[in-house]
């Protein structure tokens, strides 16, 4: 009895965690600099909000069934998700995009911004 | 239980949202692609949990057919970008008319 | 032929997780579906070593608990770069990759993205070098790092 009870509160700590995992991605996806930058969101909401999310709901299932798909459903995600970030990142190389790699020049062009 | 399963929804809801500004505003094209992949893995967790919330798994078969599509859907716009076309490679020879 | 044996064995295994009926006839069906794939993709070529890296995925267990305990620190990290975006130091890196196949160089460059904070950009196979976008400093420092070099070389056994 108290197992399950631990099984399921395990289950909503990782749903919990990976509801706010994926709302700072999104965020990230928001905020951040540039292209480059905005990638890295997208890579939180793959891989560490997905992954708990699932996680949390492979503790819930009631059904073997169940659980069978909700591991493919991860094994996907963790393959496909990084392919297709990777395939953006060649894309915006291949047109010819650089990233801000530099500090000061991202600075002074903020503070000319604010005057 | 469904209290826990209805906050990640709208959790789910408001990453969504999040992820739709930036497809608005995003200045390159680029940007756009990438929110809208975002979008497809979050749709995939909402599909997932909402049929928890339901109670009726067999969602998953549809969560599961999405996470295909999404990443075909993204490799066929970057193809799109890239070669103006899908069928082909659009770099026939002179003259080379079908 | 061991190459269709294995895929059609892993398609049927497959479908039989998924399908949830087990009747005589869906159960034949079943098994003509999966040889009739294998066959399919046997004949578009992509069956080889490439398509279907066996030596991978029979070792992918073993660096799987390593990986997720990775992509956890990295989440927190790009977590607290999110909150306070002018910390964000982004920059290039080239990595160099020790595989000797070309089904490693791909591992590895997904094993790259796939922890938050970096980007595989570019893969060049014939001089085995990753171009790296790292967020921040520690990212990119971390990536030059031999650490999952070694692991993914350790997948491909050779």
């Amino acid at each position: 009895m108290s197992v399950s009870v631990l099984i399921d509160i395990i289950g909503m700590v990782s749903l919990f965690v990976g509801s706010l995992a994926v709302i700072f991605g999104a965020l990230g996806l928001l905020r951040l600099g540039d292209v480059y930058q905005r990638m890295h969101g997208t890579g939180i909401v793959d891989t560490g909000g997905a992954g708990l999310i699932l996680f949390g709901l492979l503790m819930l299932s009631p059904d073997w069934t169940v659980t069978v798909r909700l591991i493919l459903i991860g094994f996907i995600l963790v393959m496909t998700g990084p392919t297709a970030t990777h395939a953006i990142a060649r894309a915006v190389r291949v047109s010819g995009e650089e990233p801000d790699n530099v500090k000061t020049k991202r600075k002074k062009a903020v503070k000319r911004g604010r005057k | 239980m469904e209290t826990v399963f209805a906050i990640t929804l709208i959790a789910l809801g408001i990453a969504a949202t999040l992820a739709i500004i930036r497809a608005t505003i995003g200045p390159t094209s680029f940007d756009r692609v990438l929110a809208v992949n975002t979008i497809g893995s979050i749709a995939v967790l909402l599909i997932a949990v909402y049929g928890f919330f339901d109670g009726r798994p067999e969602f998953l078969d549809i969560a599961l057919l999405y996470a295909l599509i999404n990443f075909i859907g993204t490799i066929a716009i970057l193809k799109f970008f890239r070669f103006g076309t899908l069928g082909d490679h659009g770099l026939h020879e002179e003259g080379d008319e079908q | 032929m061991r190459q269709i044996a294995i895929s059609t064995t892993l398609l049927y295994a497959l479908w039989l997780l998924l399908s949830g009926h087990y009747t005589g006839l869906l159960l034949t069906l079943g098994f003509i579906s999966a040889l009739g794939c294998s066959l399919i993709a046997a004949r578009m070529g992509v069956l080889d070593e490439e398509g279907l890296p066996m030596a991978i995925l029979m070792r992918l267990p073993k660096v799987t608990l390593w990986l997720i305990w990775e992509i956890l620190k990295s989440n927190w990290g790009v977590v607290k770069v999110i909150l306070n975006p002018q910390s964000a130091k982004p920059q290039m890196v080239s990595v160099k990759a020790s595989q000797k196949t070309v089904a490693g160089l791909v591992t590895h460059a997904n094993f790259i993205t796939l922890t938050p904070g970096t980007v595989s950009v570019d893969v060049d196979e014939e001089k085995n070098v990753i171009l790296v976008h790292g967020l921040t400093d520690d990212f990119a420092q971390g990536c030059l790092e031999p650490d999952m070099d070694q692991k993914v070389s350790g997948l491909e056994g050779k």
